[in-house]
Protein backbone atom coordinates (compact mmCIF):
# COMPACT_ATOMS: atom_id res chain seq x y z
CA UNK A 1 0.00 0.00 0.00
CA UNK A 2 1.53 3.14 -1.02
CA UNK A 3 0.43 6.99 -1.18
CA UNK A 4 0.79 7.04 -4.59
CA UNK A 5 -2.11 4.52 -5.34
CA UNK A 6 -4.68 6.00 -2.62
CA UNK A 7 -4.46 9.11 -4.62
CA UNK A 8 -6.73 8.82 -7.38
CA UNK A 9 -6.62 12.25 -9.94
CA UNK A 10 -10.58 11.59 -10.44
CA UNK A 11 -10.59 12.55 -6.81
CA UNK A 12 -8.87 15.77 -6.71
CA UNK A 13 -10.84 18.50 -6.44
CA UNK A 14 -10.73 22.85 -7.21
CA UNK A 15 -13.80 24.04 -7.94
CA UNK A 16 -16.18 23.54 -5.19
CA UNK A 17 -16.88 25.83 -2.74
CA UNK A 18 -18.46 24.49 0.20
CA UNK A 19 -19.32 26.69 3.20
CA UNK A 20 -18.44 24.72 5.93
CA UNK A 21 -16.62 21.74 6.98
CA UNK A 22 -19.88 19.11 6.50
CA UNK A 23 -20.54 20.67 3.05
CA UNK A 24 -16.74 19.77 2.42
CA UNK A 25 -17.13 15.79 3.92
CA UNK A 26 -20.55 15.63 1.88
CA UNK A 27 -18.80 16.75 -1.35
CA UNK A 28 -15.77 14.36 -1.18
CA UNK A 29 -17.88 11.59 0.25
CA UNK A 30 -20.12 12.02 -3.12
CA UNK A 31 -17.03 12.12 -5.21
CA UNK A 32 -16.23 8.64 -3.22
CA UNK A 33 -19.60 6.97 -3.76
CA UNK A 34 -19.64 7.78 -7.38
CA UNK A 35 -16.10 6.60 -7.74
CA UNK A 36 -17.46 3.52 -5.88
CA UNK A 37 -14.66 3.94 -2.73
CA UNK A 38 -17.62 3.77 0.03
CA UNK A 39 -20.95 3.40 0.84
CA UNK A 40 -23.16 6.77 1.68
CA UNK A 41 -23.17 5.75 5.67
CA UNK A 42 -19.88 6.24 5.08
CA UNK A 43 -20.29 10.12 4.90
CA UNK A 44 -22.79 10.21 7.10
CA UNK A 45 -20.26 8.67 9.96
CA UNK A 46 -17.48 10.90 8.79
CA UNK A 47 -19.75 13.98 9.48
CA UNK A 48 -20.68 12.84 12.96
CA UNK A 49 -17.28 11.80 14.14
CA UNK A 50 -16.38 15.42 12.81
CA UNK A 51 -18.57 17.11 15.20
CA UNK A 52 -17.14 14.72 18.27
CA UNK A 53 -13.40 14.69 17.38
CA UNK A 54 -12.62 17.49 14.69
CA UNK A 55 -9.88 16.76 12.35
CA UNK A 56 -8.52 20.59 11.53
CA UNK A 57 -4.96 20.64 11.89
CA UNK A 58 -2.28 23.75 12.14
CA UNK A 59 0.53 23.64 10.00
CA UNK A 60 3.41 25.94 9.85
CA UNK A 61 2.15 28.15 6.89
CA UNK A 62 -2.10 26.82 6.15
CA UNK A 63 -4.34 24.79 7.65
CA UNK A 64 -5.59 21.11 6.50
CA UNK A 65 -8.18 18.84 7.68
CA UNK A 66 -8.14 15.04 7.54
CA UNK A 67 -12.20 13.84 7.75
CA UNK A 68 -12.47 9.87 8.38
CA UNK A 69 -13.67 7.61 10.38
CA UNK A 70 -14.43 4.22 11.43
CA UNK A 71 -14.74 2.13 8.36
CA UNK A 72 -17.48 -0.52 10.04
CA UNK A 73 -17.83 -2.48 6.28
CA UNK A 74 -18.87 1.02 4.87
CA UNK A 75 -15.32 1.36 2.90
CA UNK A 76 -15.01 -0.77 -0.23
CA UNK A 77 -11.92 0.41 -1.66
CA UNK A 78 -9.11 2.71 0.01
CA UNK A 79 -8.40 6.00 -1.33
CA UNK A 80 -8.06 9.95 -0.38
CA UNK A 81 -9.97 12.43 -1.71
CA UNK A 82 -8.71 16.15 -1.72
CA UNK A 83 -10.35 19.03 -2.08
CA UNK A 84 -8.43 22.18 -2.82
CA UNK A 85 -10.17 25.96 -1.83
CA UNK A 86 -8.91 29.17 -2.69
CA UNK A 87 -11.54 30.62 0.17
CA UNK A 88 -10.36 28.56 3.36
CA UNK A 89 -13.08 27.23 5.88
CA UNK A 90 -13.40 27.19 9.04
CA UNK A 91 -12.78 23.34 10.90
CA UNK A 92 -12.19 22.81 14.87
CA UNK A 93 -8.95 21.51 15.53
CA UNK A 94 -7.96 17.86 16.79
CA UNK A 95 -5.55 19.14 19.50
CA UNK A 96 -8.36 21.33 20.84
CA UNK A 97 -12.53 20.65 19.68
CA UNK A 98 -12.61 24.63 21.03
CA UNK A 99 -9.86 26.15 19.03
CA UNK A 100 -10.82 26.55 14.62
CA UNK A 101 -8.63 26.74 11.82
CA UNK A 102 -9.24 27.85 8.31
CA UNK A 103 -8.81 24.47 6.18
CA UNK A 104 -7.06 25.25 2.75
CA UNK A 105 -6.94 21.96 1.62
CA UNK A 106 -8.88 18.93 2.92
CA UNK A 107 -7.88 15.46 2.87
CA UNK A 108 -11.19 13.09 3.47
CA UNK A 109 -9.57 9.46 4.31
CA UNK A 110 -11.24 6.24 3.52
CA UNK A 111 -9.62 3.72 5.07
CA UNK A 112 -10.70 -0.36 5.22
CA UNK A 113 -8.59 -1.49 8.03
CA UNK A 114 -7.10 1.00 10.42
CA UNK A 115 -3.78 -0.61 11.36
CA UNK A 116 -2.86 -1.44 7.90
CA UNK A 117 -1.95 1.48 6.87
CA UNK A 118 0.84 3.16 8.58
CA UNK A 119 3.11 3.66 6.20
CA UNK A 120 0.35 5.72 4.63
CA UNK A 121 -0.53 7.88 7.12
CA UNK A 122 2.77 8.72 8.07
CA UNK A 123 3.35 9.25 4.13
CA UNK A 124 0.52 11.41 4.75
CA UNK A 125 2.08 13.07 7.72
CA UNK A 126 4.91 13.63 6.52
CA UNK A 127 3.83 15.85 3.73
CA UNK A 128 1.85 18.26 6.05
CA UNK A 129 5.40 18.76 7.99
CA UNK A 130 7.11 20.01 4.12
CA UNK A 131 6.17 23.43 4.49
CA UNK A 132 7.51 23.70 1.10
CA UNK A 133 5.31 20.90 -0.55
CA UNK A 134 2.77 22.18 1.26
CA UNK A 135 2.24 25.89 0.02
CA UNK A 136 2.86 24.72 -3.51
CA UNK A 137 -0.27 22.07 -2.83
CA UNK A 138 -2.17 25.12 -1.97
CA UNK A 139 -1.57 27.28 -5.16
CA UNK A 140 -1.67 24.56 -8.02
CA UNK A 141 -5.13 24.31 -9.99
CA UNK A 142 -4.91 21.09 -11.73
CA UNK A 143 -5.01 17.53 -10.64
CA UNK A 144 -2.33 16.48 -12.39
CA UNK A 145 0.19 19.03 -10.98
CA UNK A 146 -1.62 18.44 -7.47
CA UNK A 147 -0.63 14.45 -8.03
CA UNK A 148 3.05 15.47 -9.45
CA UNK A 149 4.13 17.59 -6.56
CA UNK A 150 2.99 14.47 -4.23
CA UNK A 151 4.27 11.75 -5.96
CA UNK A 152 7.82 13.51 -6.31
CA UNK A 153 7.74 14.52 -2.65
CA UNK A 154 7.78 10.73 -1.93
CA UNK B 1 10.38 -0.42 31.47
CA UNK B 2 8.22 2.31 31.51
CA UNK B 3 4.33 2.27 29.82
CA UNK B 4 3.28 5.10 27.78
CA UNK B 5 -0.30 5.75 26.38
CA UNK B 6 -1.33 6.98 23.46
CA UNK B 7 -4.41 7.94 22.64
CA UNK B 8 -6.54 9.98 19.73
CA UNK B 9 -10.22 10.50 19.54
CA UNK B 10 -12.49 8.05 17.37
CA UNK B 11 -10.47 5.68 15.47
CA UNK B 12 -6.74 4.58 16.01
CA UNK B 13 -5.33 6.58 12.94
CA UNK B 14 -3.13 9.56 14.48
CA UNK B 15 -2.21 7.88 17.62
CA UNK B 16 -0.73 5.80 15.65
CA UNK B 17 1.70 7.78 13.85
CA UNK B 18 2.11 9.37 17.33
CA UNK B 19 2.96 6.16 18.73
CA UNK B 20 5.55 5.23 16.26
CA UNK B 21 7.71 8.66 16.73
CA UNK B 22 7.50 7.62 20.21
CA UNK B 23 8.56 4.43 20.01
CA UNK B 24 11.80 5.41 17.92
CA UNK B 25 12.54 8.42 20.35
CA UNK B 26 12.60 5.91 23.14
CA UNK B 27 14.79 3.42 21.08
CA UNK B 28 17.26 5.84 20.08
CA UNK B 29 17.73 7.06 23.93
CA UNK B 30 17.70 3.01 25.18
CA UNK B 31 14.63 3.61 26.98
CA UNK B 32 12.90 0.27 26.79
CA UNK B 33 8.55 1.10 26.82
CA UNK B 34 5.49 -0.49 26.19
CA UNK B 35 2.77 1.68 24.57
CA UNK B 36 -0.60 0.89 24.79
CA UNK B 37 -2.31 2.72 21.84
CA UNK B 38 -6.17 3.14 23.10
CA UNK B 39 -9.06 5.95 22.31
CA UNK B 40 -9.21 8.82 24.78
CA UNK B 41 -12.37 7.14 26.38
CA UNK B 42 -10.32 4.05 27.66
CA UNK B 43 -7.68 5.94 29.41
CA UNK B 44 -9.38 6.04 32.73
CA UNK B 45 -9.65 2.26 33.21
CA UNK B 46 -5.95 1.51 31.87
CA UNK B 47 -4.07 4.00 34.18
CA UNK B 48 -2.31 0.93 36.61
CA UNK B 49 1.43 1.73 36.02
CA UNK B 50 1.41 3.86 33.54
CA UNK B 51 4.72 6.33 33.54
CA UNK B 52 3.04 9.10 30.47
CA UNK B 53 0.22 9.76 28.80
CA UNK B 54 0.52 11.65 25.38
CA UNK B 55 -2.63 12.21 23.18
CA UNK B 56 -2.98 13.85 20.11
CA UNK B 57 -6.40 15.80 21.62
CA UNK B 58 -5.60 17.93 24.12
CA UNK B 59 -7.30 16.16 27.63
CA UNK B 60 -8.52 18.93 30.22
CA UNK B 61 -8.86 16.21 32.31
CA UNK B 62 -6.55 15.67 35.15
CA UNK B 63 -5.73 11.61 35.03
CA UNK B 64 -2.75 12.08 37.65
CA UNK B 65 -0.09 11.18 35.38
CA UNK B 66 2.46 13.03 33.42
CA UNK B 67 0.92 14.59 29.79
CA UNK B 68 1.79 15.44 26.79
CA UNK B 69 0.24 16.51 24.06
CA UNK B 70 1.31 14.35 20.99
CA UNK B 71 0.33 16.87 18.07
CA UNK B 72 3.35 18.07 17.35
CA UNK B 73 4.31 14.47 15.87
CA UNK B 74 1.61 14.53 13.59
CA UNK B 75 1.72 18.67 12.60
CA UNK B 76 5.70 18.51 12.52
CA UNK B 77 5.85 21.72 14.66
CA UNK B 78 7.55 21.83 17.77
CA UNK B 79 8.32 18.10 17.70
CA UNK B 80 11.97 18.45 19.80
CA UNK B 81 10.29 20.55 22.31
CA UNK B 82 7.60 17.40 22.24
CA UNK B 83 10.54 14.81 22.08
CA UNK B 84 12.38 17.14 25.61
CA UNK B 85 9.33 16.91 27.48
CA UNK B 86 8.55 12.99 26.84
CA UNK B 87 12.73 11.65 27.56
CA UNK B 88 12.29 13.98 30.65
CA UNK B 89 8.77 12.58 31.85
CA UNK B 90 10.43 9.23 30.87
CA UNK B 91 14.50 9.83 32.62
CA UNK B 92 13.08 11.85 35.34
Amino acid sequence: MDLNSLLNKKLIFFEAKPKNDVEAIKILGDKFIEEKYIKPEYTKTVVEREKNFPTGIVLESLGVAIPHASPENNVLKDGIAVLSLKEPIIFHTMEDADNEVAVSIVFMLALKENNEHLSMLQKLFKIFQNNELIKKLAIVSSAEEFHKYITEAI
Amino acid sequence: MKKIIVACGGAVATSTVAATAIKELCQKNNIPVEILQIRMTEIEGNLEGVDLIVTTMRIKKDFGKPYVNGMPFLSGLNVEKTEQAILSVLQG
